[in-house]
């Protein structure tokens, strides 16, 4: 992808990636990682950082005689999550109205 | 490498930061791991230990450490001492001089591509870290007694403070001096080029690996001190009770000594001596060590 992707972005796509169904962190990862391209080193600090403030919850799952860290979101998770959704939208109409429509104008 | 050696390195490298962030890193990247189909593939994800490292530390090195002090009543009562973590940085270029002068502390250093010092459970009051107008940057405490808990009996307080140095590859200094009371400190995967060093270690472990220094000062009360590297011109060691050990690289038929030993003992590569008051002396050529020890063990290798 040419366009970089700010933090709060990454933090929505974590959260929305989580809020599905609680899952872990490779699997979130590799869930990530289908529609942006972003180190691993990158994201441990994004899920630490969004449990840390509340917004994802841990628990640990037993699997396969070990403990497996599973992630979910928290109630204040899904309102964070609901902002940047609509954020997102604004963001999207107002950027196509530049870059799409307005590329449509200028061929008139 | 292995997960079990990725994991432990990347354990030492995140040193500097609280038991739980450390563990909560360890936990999540073991996870990752074992979910991935082999360690190769993991690794080839992840990167380097370094980056992933630095990634951590960069957002959870100010997190703040928290004390349980057991009140005096002996009431079962947790109070919460925090000091937030302090970050300083440097220009790599400016620096000229490092002097570092603690009582007590557990220093790691790290290579990285800035010049960082970063505290955790460090009194601010009590700390003192900045460059002078002579490119000298002095990390010290100003009391000596500053941190005294070190070796509090109350193990429910016991808090370890903590600086984490992060020193560009092949720094290049005027002086290097180091005094360390006790605690450690460990300098080991940085490379430091020095006109002259002075490393003064009391009661605590100061491990010094490729350290390449002209005129050298080294004390040692009743310590571990341990260098790595290569050493030119006078050397001077003076071991008192403790343990001084050099593994340097050069040719020893351009090394000589003299050795005053009490009642310790003195090694200059095959050269080995424990005695009772003895004198030791092979000449003096360009590149010498002048040995003291009282009853302390002197190693010195060159190869």
């Amino acid at each position: 992808m040419v366009f970089t992707v700010g933090s709060a972005l990454l933090d929505a796509i974590v959260l929305a990636v989580v809020s599905k169904e609680g899952t872990y962190g490779y699997k979130i990862t590799q869930d990530v990682r289908t529609v942006m391209e972003v180190s691993e080193s990158t994201l441990y600090p994004v899920l630490r950082r969004l449990q840390k403030d509340g917004y994802l919850e841990t628990y640990d799952v037993e699997c396969n005689g070990r403990n497996r860290r599973y992630y979910k979101i928290t109630s204040n998770g899904m309102i964070l999550l609901d902002t940047y959704r609509r954020e997102w939208i604004a963001y999207q109409k107002s950027i196509d109205q530049i870059l799409t429509v307005g590329d449509i104008i200028n061929n008139d | 490498m292995t997960k079990k050696e990725f994991l432990l390195e990347l354990n030492i490298k995140i040193a500097s930061l609280p038991e739980e962030e450390r563990k909560e890193a360890i936990q999540y990247y073991s996870d990752f791991f074992d979910d991935c189909e082999s360690d190769e593939k993991a690794m080839e994800e992840l990167g380097s230990v370094e980056e992933v490292a630095s990634k951590i530390i960069e957002n959870f090195a100010n997190a703040i450490a928290t004390v349980n002090k057991k009140s005096s009543d002996d009431d079962e009562q947790t109070s919460t001492q925090t000091y937030d973590g302090l970050l300083f940085s440097f220009s790599k270029n400016k620096i000229k001089n490092l002097d570092f002068d603690f009582g007590a502390i557990e220093v790691i250093a790290i290579p990285g591509t800035k010049f960082l010092v970063e505290t955790r459970g460090i009194n601010p009051e009590n700390f003192e870290c900045r460059m002078n107008d002579s490119g000298t940057v002095i990390i010290r405490n100003k009391s000596r007694l500053a941190n005294f808990k070190f070796w509090t009996h109350e193990h429910t307080g016991r808090f370890i403070p903590r600086i984490l140095l992060t020193i560009p590859d092949k720094l290049t200094l005027e002086t290097f001096r180091i005094n360390l009371g006790a605690g450690r400190f460990e300098c080991k995967d940085v490379n430091i080029i020095t006109k002259e060093s002075y490393l003064n270690v009391g009661a605590g472990n100061l491990v010094v690996k490729t350290l390449n220094s002209g005129l050298s000062n080294l004390r040692c009360m009743t310590g571990n001190l341990e260098i790595e590297g290569k050493m030119n011109g006078h050397i001077n060691i003076d071991c008192y009770m403790g343990k001084t050990a050099l593994q340097l690289s050069g040719n020893p038929d351009l090394y000589s000594y003299d050795a005053k030993v009490g009642l310790g003992s003195f090694e200059f590569n095959d050269f080995k001596k424990s005695g009772v008051s003895s004198d030791y002396a092979n000449g003096k050529k360009e590149n010498h060590f002048s040995v003291i020890t009282g009853m302390g063990e002197v190693s010195i290798k060159i190869k």
